[in-house]
């Protein structure tokens, strides 16, 4: 039995799931709004049974595993807001943390592609490791003090963008973008001398950008022609759906291909997307990894079945289980 | 649900009361309009009535076989 731990309305989620009754297999979709009545687990068996009200998960019964985003959510959520209520709360919150961890603990010692506790990456511990493997990464400065970006500017161009994840603001009809924003010295000009930490990131020329889908040891790397758009030259998740970027397939070199797979490896990633980009002088800079990635952009435009090859991938995991072949 | 230009003057008051506290990514922000389509691909997510028509109203299709529970055993 494949588990699938996802949210509602994820299109790849309901892609997979397509795939998976074209090939006959059974599968259990657990989505983060399907809550939890009832959980038991023994930690001396590692057995684990979780009902909702429309399935009971034997963890036993599980080949195989796809995270691919949210968590497990318990019907019992407490929310009391006063002097007690407040820290029962959070003693509550810690304790089923705790135990989510430890419920994706036990998932992740199945065939899996990804888990919960390896999603959260941190961009610069990230680029730090990117850098001891010989990847070239852009110069990146982290500050809340103007002159210190001035001196930045004074022989580059740069980029500022999150830490972390982009805000996520979202009205019916409109949103707040906070992706790569280029910064010069004119809009330096607009901050005060001290303002809130900041990511500054040499805006590096492309030729294209890179976006490479990580499976299981296998790298589906896609070229986008991002560079000559105005709107996309930063950024090309600020989509241009009047005239959309070119997007083809692309075989990255071998020993970057490698030196990623290192990464991946050192990060407990078995899937996961990298975004790079192509320079004018031939070389390939590492920008970041995303653990979930969205590999449905890569997969359609550059006809590689990505969805096939994941429900074929859990299917294998399936069989193999069942004939007593351990895997990993 | 506030509208854009509601939204734009809350963002506006929130910078020029925290303009040295805010990092520079949200300084330089702008609220800016988004089409459906452009929303489906930042979030690879399709509308909820999509959503019921290919797959939610299919669930009993889709339920794999069921477990039985010890305790009901």
């Amino acid at each position: 039995m494949i588990l699938i731990l996802s949210i509602e309305q994820d299109e790849s989620t309901i892609d997979i799931i397509r795939w998976l009754c074209y090939l006959k297999e059974d599968f259990i979709l657990l989505n983060n709004n399907e809550l939890i009545n009832s959980l038991t687990v023994n930690i001396n068996t590692s057995e684990v049974f979780i009902t909702t009200k429309d399935v009971t998960v034997n963890f036993n019964e599980i080949t195989s595993v796809w995270y691919r985003r949210g968590n497990f959510t318990l019907y019992d959520c407490i929310e009391m807001k006063d002097f007690i209520g407040d820290k029962i709360t959070e003693f509550y919150n810690e304790e089923k943390k705790d135990l989510f961890e430890y419920l994706h603990f036990l998932l992740n010692q199945k065939p899996s592609i990804n888990n919960y506790n390896f999603k959260k990456v941190n961009k610069l511990i990230v680029l730090t490791i990117a850098k001891e493997l010989g990847l070239c990464i852009p110069k990146t400065t982290i500050t809340n003090q103007k002159k210190v970006l001035k001196e930045e500017l004074k022989d580059k161009l740069i980029v500022t963008k999150p830490i972390n994840d982009p805000i996520s603001l979202y009205g019916d009809t409109y949103w707040l973008p906070t992706y790569t924003t280029s910064i010069n010295e004119e809009k330096a000009d607009l901050f005060n001398n001290f303002f809130g930490i900041s990511l500054f990131q040499e805006n590096i020329k492309k030729t294209l950008e890179i976006r490479s889908y990580f499976l299981d040891g296998e790298f589906h790397s896609m070229a986008i022609f991002s560079q000559l758009d105005e709107q996309t030259k930063t950024d090309f998740r600020c989509y241009n759906n009047q005239k959309p970027n070119r997007t083809i397939p692309f075989n990255l070199p071998s020993d970057i291909e490698i030196k990623l797979k290192t990464l991946a490896e050192k990060l407990n990633l078995t899937s996961c997307s990298f975004d790079l980009i192509y320079t004018p002088s031939k070389k390939y800079v590492f920008l970041e990894v995303n653990p979930i990635g969205q590999f449905g952009m890569v997969s359609y435009p550059c006809n590689y079945y990505l969805e096939e090859k994941i429900a074929y991938k859990l299917k294998n995991y399936d069989i193999s289980k069942r004939s007593s072949t351990v895997i990993r | 649900m506030i509208s854009q230009k509601e939204a734009q003057q809350l963002l506006d008051k929130t910078k020029e009361e925290c303009k040295n506290k805010l990092p520079a990514v949200i300084y330089l922000s702008e609220i800016k309009p988004i089409s459906n389509s452009s929303m489906s691909l930042i979030h690879n997510r399709i509308s909820i009535d999509k959503y019921h028509d290919r797959y939610a109203l299919k669930r009993g299709f889709y339920k794999p076989i069921t477990i039985q529970h010890p305790a009901n055993e």
